[in-house]
């Protein structure tokens, strides 16, 4: 496996046009930590997120990992779940994670013992064959996490994993990016804006406002507080 | 081997969405095949049929209705209209796509004029309606004019024989001509023979008078007969009588009549002399008219010899007239059209161009689409954060495109081999060109949809620029018709260059030695093509640009050691 255990932004300043999103983050992420992203909606989540994966480049600062390696490999190392669901409805469970597989070079002797695991990681497996878009959007979830970690990446990125769920659907993604940190000893950083879902799984939370990151510490008497600043 | 599998199961998810597509599945095999259908069914066929006239004319003449019955034989449909001017709006509103004015008897000797209104805005059409209809007319015309010619040179023939004649009996004037002057030279010089002989006789005449006084002598002797006869009287009243006396009487008789002979000869002498006078002057008169007679004689001479010599003049005109024949006088230039491949249906000749246009808005509107909702597919990402090159999705893209328009093709194609028999892989030339016109096109939808992330924008693109190549080509209007700049860069239209290999290939059965040239253009026009969609996709461009800074630095380091591990 390729060994990322270590994320680190100095000074990071990100902005889309005349409008600044983020400005001179600092931000350590070690091996194992489950990292919570918090902040309004346009706080600038995302795009944090996206830099640290290489898909937007900063405009100033440095992202570095444990250890230089080329871009390919780089990305080798993340899973990424987004909001919207980042798979092909049209393909079956089966199809869609052979295809991310085969992306990520997984070899074919591999690739169904990988396929199994991963569908019983996420409690899938008895739908292999099911077009997507015939899923309940709680599936269609679990499928969207499970094309993000076929590759079994280190660090693995969620953002917003619980946005227009319902309660009991809530529950079972949380326990589930719960189960791949603390049973699969993946990195594990995740955005929501609602910051009394973080607080329950992760280890550090991050609150991202006014184009600054700042840990918030001690915060889970004060949830109200959080975004008072 | 990773990377092979990685690019076979981009393609397999690339099938694979398009086959659950169900109406793109449809649309696929059902476009191709209903369009050779139809095509089949319109043009499967030689002529140009259904193509309508609307006459006019104050006052139908023999030769309007002849014209008239010629076109409905060729399958013209002809009406009557009621005035000009309807027959004029029939053809503004489409109903017919020719006015024909025919003047008031319309006739070949005046009012010959014939008026056609077309609508020249079916440009498409125009060209051969007019010639289909100056043809028919001309076939009219010709023989109208084979008609005419035949008589002028039956004419001309008479006019030939006439002047032969003519020339024969100038030639017997000629020489009664020359006759006569020789008679008129002969009494001419008779005359001035007759003038010296009379002259001569005056002369003598009057030498005569003048050296004996004739008359006086011939009074005297009468006198003196007289005498005689009164000394006679006198001596036989004497009473002599002797038998001479009587003798002498006798001889003074016969001298007395002698005398009066003479005198009368004198007489006549004198008649004579005056006849002479008379001659003298009669003959003035006669030789000047006879001179007058001979200079006739010579300026008629002279004028037959005009007439000669416009006859031998007409004679030579009329032999130098090498071609006899009516009909090579109307038609001094045979025209024989041979089209150089063996006569066939419309839809063979349009193959080319039809293979071309599938290809074309298939291809194009295909990979264009396919790659803007492959880019706006929420699954884009995952693919874009993967440690897989944009550079294999855009080939895996080209691959599965490419395979989806040769399946339509080939539907299209097996289809019309069913009606016109052609099919491609007769010639190795034509999967070569096919493969390339397929090639060319689908990248450039693949360039669309690299630019733009819009399926609107995207389809509106790929529209404007397959029209613009469809438009610059021989399809809608010859490229002959284009001002001579557009007509030089329409020649490198990727259209153009396609349908030229495609119609080498496919009609003349021309092999790859033939087409290299469009090949090798259009090889660089997928090279541009590509190198378009790399400067797009823009991690590609930064890559490749990097990986030259890396190498640049390495050699200038490399150059540095050498050159100051030397010092």
């Amino acid at each position: 496996m390729k060994d990322f255990s270590l994320i680190r932004l100095r000074n990071v300043s990100k902005s889309f046009g005349d409008k600044d999103i983020l400005n001179e983050i600092r931000l350590d992420i070690k091996k194992g930590d489950m990292i919570g992203l918090v902040g309004e909606s346009g706080a600038g989540k995302t795009t944090l997120l996206k830099l640290i994966i290489g898909f937007l480049e900063p405009d100033k600062g440095d992202i570095s990992f444990g250890l230089q390696k080329k871009d390919s490999e780089k990305m080798g190392c993340f899973g990424f779940s987004t909001q919207e669901k980042s798979f092909y409805s049209r393909l079956t469970i089966n199809e869609n994670l052979v295809y991310f597989a085969a992306l990520h070079d997984i070899p074919k002797s591999l690739l169904d013992e990988n396929i199994n695991n991963v569908l019983k990681c996420v409690g899938l497996d008895n739908e292999k064959d099911v077009i997507a878009k015939n899923l309940s959007q709680g599936m269609q979830k679990r499928l969207d996490i499970a094309c993000s970690i076929i590759h079994d990446p280190n660090i693995l990125i969620f953002d917003e994993p619980t946005a227009d769920m319902d309660p009991v659907l809530k529950k079972q993604i949380w326990s589930l990016i719960k189960d791949l940190n603390k049973e699969n000893n993946k990195t594990i950083i995740v955005s929501s804006h609602d910051p009394k879902e973080l607080f329950a799984v992760c280890d550090r939370i991050f609150l991202i406002s006014s184009r600054k990151i700042k840990e918030i510490k001690g915060m889970k008497k004060n949830i109200s507080k959080i975004y008072e600043g | 081997m990773a990377s092979i599998n990685k690019f076979k199961e981009i393609i397999r998810k690339n099938f694979l969405l398009l086959w659950r597509s169900k109406r793109t599945i449809l649309t696929i095999f059902l476009g191709p095949l209903i369009l050779i259908s139809l095509l089949g069914f319109a043009f499967n066929n030689t002529g140009l049929n259904k193509v309508s006239i609307i006459s006019y004319s104050e006052e139908y003449s023999e030769l309007s209705n002849a014209l008239i019955e010629r076109l409905k034989e060729n399958n013209f449909a002809l009406l009557k209209a009621e005035s000009e001017e309807e027959c004029i709006s029939n053809v503004k509103l489409g109903r017919n796509h020719v006015c024909m004015i025919l003047p008031p008897d319309f006739n070949i000797n005046e009012n010959n004029e014939l008026i056609i209104h077309i609508d020249k805005s079916k440009v498409n059409f125009v060209g051969t309606i007019i010639n289909m209809i100056s043809y028919n007319i001309k076939d009219e015309s010709s023989v109208l004019s084979l008609n005419l010619t035949g008589v002028l040179l039956d004419r001309l023939k008479s006019a030939e024989e006439l002047s032969k004649e003519s020339m024969g009996l100038v030639s017997e004037i000629k020489d009664i001509n020359i006759g006569l002057n020789e008679k008129v030279n002969n009494v001419l010089d008779g005359i001035t023979e007759l003038e010296s002989v009379t002259n001569n006789l005056i002369s003598k005449i009057d030498d005569l008078n003048s050296q004996t006084d004739v008359e006086n002598s011939i009074n005297d002797i009468i006198e003196l007969v007289d005498e005689g006869d009164d000394l006679i009287g006198d001596i036989k009243k004497e009473g002599i009588s002797h038998p001479k006396l009587e003798y002498i009487e006798d001889i003074l008789e016969d001298i007395e009549d002698e005398a009066r002979q003479l005198s009368e000869a004198g007489d006549v002498l004198n008649d004579l002399e005056e006849g002479l006078d008379q001659i003298n002057k009669l003959k003035g008169e006669l030789f000047s008219v006879m001179t007058s007679i001979k200079n006739e004689l010579l300026r008629e001479s002279g004028i037959l010899d005009d007439v000669m010599s416009n006859l031998k003049e007409t004679d030579s005109n009329v032999k130098s007239i090498k071609i006899k024949d009516p009909d090579k006088i109307v038609n001094p230039i045979v025209t024989d059209i041979r089209p150089i491949a063996p006569e066939k249906s419309y839809l063979t000749y349009i193959f080319p161009t039809l293979l071309v246009l599938i290809l074309m808005f298939g291809g194009t509107l295909l990979s264009s689409t396919a790659s803007i909702v492959e880019k706006r597919n929420s699954a884009f990402f995952r693919n874009f954060i993967s440690p897989t090159n944009r550079a294999v999705f855009l080939a895996a893209r080209y691959v599965a495109d490419l395979i989806v328009v040769i399946i339509q093709l080939m539907i299209f194609t097996g289809i019309s081999f069913a009606f016109i028999g052609m099919g491609i892989f007769s010639n190795i030339s034509l999967v070569f060109a096919l493969l390339a016109v397929a090639s060319f096109f689908v990248l450039l939808g693949i360039m669309v949809g690299s630019i733009f992330n819009s399926e609107e924008s995207g389809i509106l693109f790929s529209m404007v620029i397959t029209s613009i190549m469809l438009f610059f080509s021989n399809t809608i209007l010859p490229l002959e018709n284009m001002s001579n700049l557009i007509y030089k860069i329409s020649k490198f239209n990727p259209f153009v260059l396609s349908e030229s290999m495609l119609r080498k290939s496919t009609i003349y059965g021309m092999g790859v030695g033939s087409i290299w040239r469009e090949l090798l253009l259009l090889f660089i026009w997928i090279v541009a093509v590509i190198g378009i969609i790399s400067i797009v996709n823009k991690s590609n461009v930064k890559n490749i640009i990097e990986a030259l800074k890396k190498r640049y630095e390495k050699i200038m380091h490399r150059i540095g050691k050498i050159i100051f591990v030397e010092e």
